[in-house]
């Protein structure tokens, strides 16, 4: 039998019963769909974490103090006050660490600010001015305050989006003078609008020169009287020098904190560290939901086996008659497997339709005010329906054997 | 001197069930020509449905030999049996087994089909013209009299060009006049073509038709003698009173 032939009797006999056939491709349909959706929601979700990380600036590397252990008990990473402004000093410094680019030492409190009757309490963070550089955030009016200002100890402030509209719902920001819990500063510039990013709303926070922070709000020191810093962001010369700058900022601070196999009271993380520690996660719960996924598309191959191993009951005559006139058994199983096939191809195909469908929809979904994204991959597709074949392959063989194996004589007999 | 057609010698057939073995034909020779209609005639259980299946290659002696065309069948696996039925034999049942929701044309094509045939259309609507059903080709099985689906199914044998042609009971579920319409049109295909017919059948006057008729009991060939005074279909047919067409049965 030619395998036109095979295909032309396969679609013949799927027709002559329509709403069989679409019952029994409706489980596979759901299947392949339900893989697509899944998987589409989590590859969006996977992009949206990475995308929000790279958000924070390009090739940057996380210095954060370690954790402090009370009693036995971790406080978590970051609560340790071992990170100084003289550590983020000596980074910087030129010849120190070659592959480092910028450096932006952050030191936050919460601080409420006011002018003519409006108020806001926001965070503010005492940083260098090589900060729009690293976190790669651009001015809307005014200018960022400089090296000198932070050496001088100027009361100069940079304001984030949400706080310039709310203290200056009018505008004029810049050249105003606001307080800063009570205390006078001179606004030089509003920082354009940066949006919710991996490390939280960057809108809504004033910067200020570090020394002016340490000065004026938070005089946070360690035992030996250094000024402490929460964080330290750098910024590498270029992409390629970002695990250099991560070596030699380590071997910096070893040298420095005295840490001679004991344990780092410092963590230093890359963004690339960052994004793959969340693709993980996003991984693991996508493989999790795709999986669960995938058993429908199971059930959905064995109703087509249930329903084929029925046909085949069905059809026990015409396989006699078939088998009289000379049909051989590779092309009664050519036809039974092919109809399987036919079935599980076109449940794939619709279900694609379906899946790109619910894509969209999960997409104009929001969580908690975030935009739910979804992103198709054709790998996705391109798997979904490959494990759809090969379930209608996997699960019309039997029936098809069946058929195949029926005696011509009984089965012109079969009423 | 040719070979014949079919050659049985000493051939039997076993069935077994268990510790219970069933001899359906025990021993049984005959040699068949080109150009002979034989009746296979006999009462239930005398082996005639064995000797069906088996003339058909549907089933293969236990004992014996069956020579088809001057070959031995038994060596045969199952594919190569197919393609012989294939080649060799058209098949005419009692119940004529067409394939349903299928057309007429589509019916007969279906032996073209598993020769992996490419122009098939033609063939199977010159041998539905010959039955007369030219006109009927896109009709499926449900919207056709008995005695015209049992003629779809004579064009569905002969469009193979078959050397035998096996009817089994192919008038059993037809009134006379329908019985007699198709038994003209395999007695046309016998004398005319010279295709060997075998007919398995329980009527006198069907097995009147044929030029020979074996009769068979409890396995074996009871009688085997020519038909002296042989009954013409067509001319029968000419001699009955004008009637409607056939009436399903």
């Amino acid at each position: 039998m030619r395998p036109t032939d095979v295909l032309a009797s396969a679609v013949g006999a799927l027709l002559s019963n329509k709403l069989r056939s679409l019952l029994t491709v409706l489980g596979i349909i759901i299947g392949v769909a339900a893989v697509i959706g899944v998987m589409a929601v989590g590859q969006g979700t996977q992009a949206t974490v990475s995308d929000r990380i790279s958000g924070l600036g390009t090739d940057l590397i996380f210095v954060r103090p370690g954790a402090v252990t009370t009693q036995g008990v971790s406080q978590g990473q970051g609560s340790a006050q071992t990170l100084t402004l003289a550590d983020a000093q000596a980074i910087a410094a030129p010849g120190a660490a070659p592959a480092v680019g910028g450096v932006a030492p952050e030191l936050s409190t919460t601080v409420q600010l006011s002018v003519n009757g409006h108020n806001s309490r926001s965070r503010a963070t005492g940083t260098s001015q090589d900060y729009p550089q690293v976190r790669g955030v651009s001015m809307a009016e005014g200018t960022f305050f400089t090296a000198d200002d932070d050496a001088s100890a100027r009361a100069v402030v940079v304001l984030g989006a949400t706080v310039a509209e709310t203290l200056f719902p009018d505008g004029g920001a810049v050249g105003s003078v606001i307080r800063v819990s009570t205390r006078p500063f001179t606004v030089v510039g509003v920082l354009a609008s940066q949006g919710g990013t991996a490390l939280g709303n960057l809108d809504d926070q004033v910067l200020l020169p570090i020394a002016t922070a340490q000065r004026r709000l938070s005089a946070g020191r360690t035992v030996s009287g250094e000024l402490v810093v929460n964080s330290i962001t750098v910024q590498a010369v270029d992409s390629g020098s970002i695990e250099a700058a991560k070596a030699q900022i380590t071997a910096l601070l070893h040298e420095r904190h005295d840490i001679i196999g004991t344990e780092d009271d410092f963590t230093v993380t890359t963004q690339e560290d960052l994004v793959a520690t969340a693709s993980q996660v996003a991984d693991v719960f996508t493989i999790f939901l795709g999986s669960i996924a995938g058993i429908s598309l199971l059930v959905g191959g064995i109703g087509i086996m249930n329903i084929m191993l029925v046909s085949v009951t069905e059809r026990t005559r015409e396989i006699g008659i078939r088998k009289a006139v000379g049909a051989r058994y590779r092309d009664i199983m050519a036809q039974f497997l092919a109809e399987a096939i036919l079935l599980s191809t076109a449940g794939g195909a619709l279900g694609i339709g379906l899946g790109f469908g619910l894509a969209e929809v999960f997409g104009q979904l929001s969580l908690n005010g975030s935009q739910l994204r979804t992103v198709v991959t054709p790998g996705v597709v391109g798997l979904a329906v490959g494990v759809a074949v090969a379930i209608g392959l996997f699960f019309g063989l039997y029936p098809a054997t069946q058929a195949a194996r029926l005696d011509p004589i009984a089965a012109l007999r079969h009423e | 001197m040719s070979t014949p057609v079919i050659e049985l010698r000493d051939a039997s057939r076993t069935y077994r069930t268990g510790s219970i073995a069933v001899q359906a034909l025990r021993g049984v020779s005959l040699r068949l020509d080109d150009g002979e209609m034989v009746a296979i005639m006999g009462p239930s259980g005398s082996g005639k449905s064995t000797m069906m299946n088996t003339l058909g290659l549907l089933d293969r002696p236990t004992g014996g030999a069956y020579l088809l065309d001057g070959v031995d069948v038994a060596r045969l696996h199952d594919g190569e049996l197919a393609r012989l039925r294939n080649e060799k034999i058209g098949f005419v049942f009692q119940s004529f087994n067409l394939l349903a929701r299928t057309s007429a044309v589509r019916n007969v094509e279906l032996p073209l089909l598993y020769r992996g045939a490419r122009a098939r259309r033609d063939a199977a609507m010159t041998a539905l013209e010959r039955v007369g059903l030219g006109k009927r080709a896109g009709h499926v099985p449900s919207q056709l009299s008995g005695g015209e689906q049992q003629r779809v199914a004579v064009a569905r044998a002969l469009v193979t060009h078959p050397r035998l042609l096996l009817a089994d009971e192919p008038t059993g579920n037809l009134d006379t006049r329908t019985s007699m319409e198709v038994m003209a049109l395999l007695q046309e295909l016998n004398t005319q073509e010279g295709v060997l017919v075998v007919v398995v059948t329980h009527e006198q006057d069907i097995a009147a038709c044929c030029s020979r008729v074996v009769t068979m009991r409890d396995g074996r060939v009871e009688s085997d003698e020519p038909v002296r005074e042989r009954l013409w279909a067509a001319q029968a047919l000419a001699a009955m009173p004008a009637e409607g067409a056939g009436v399903q049965a």
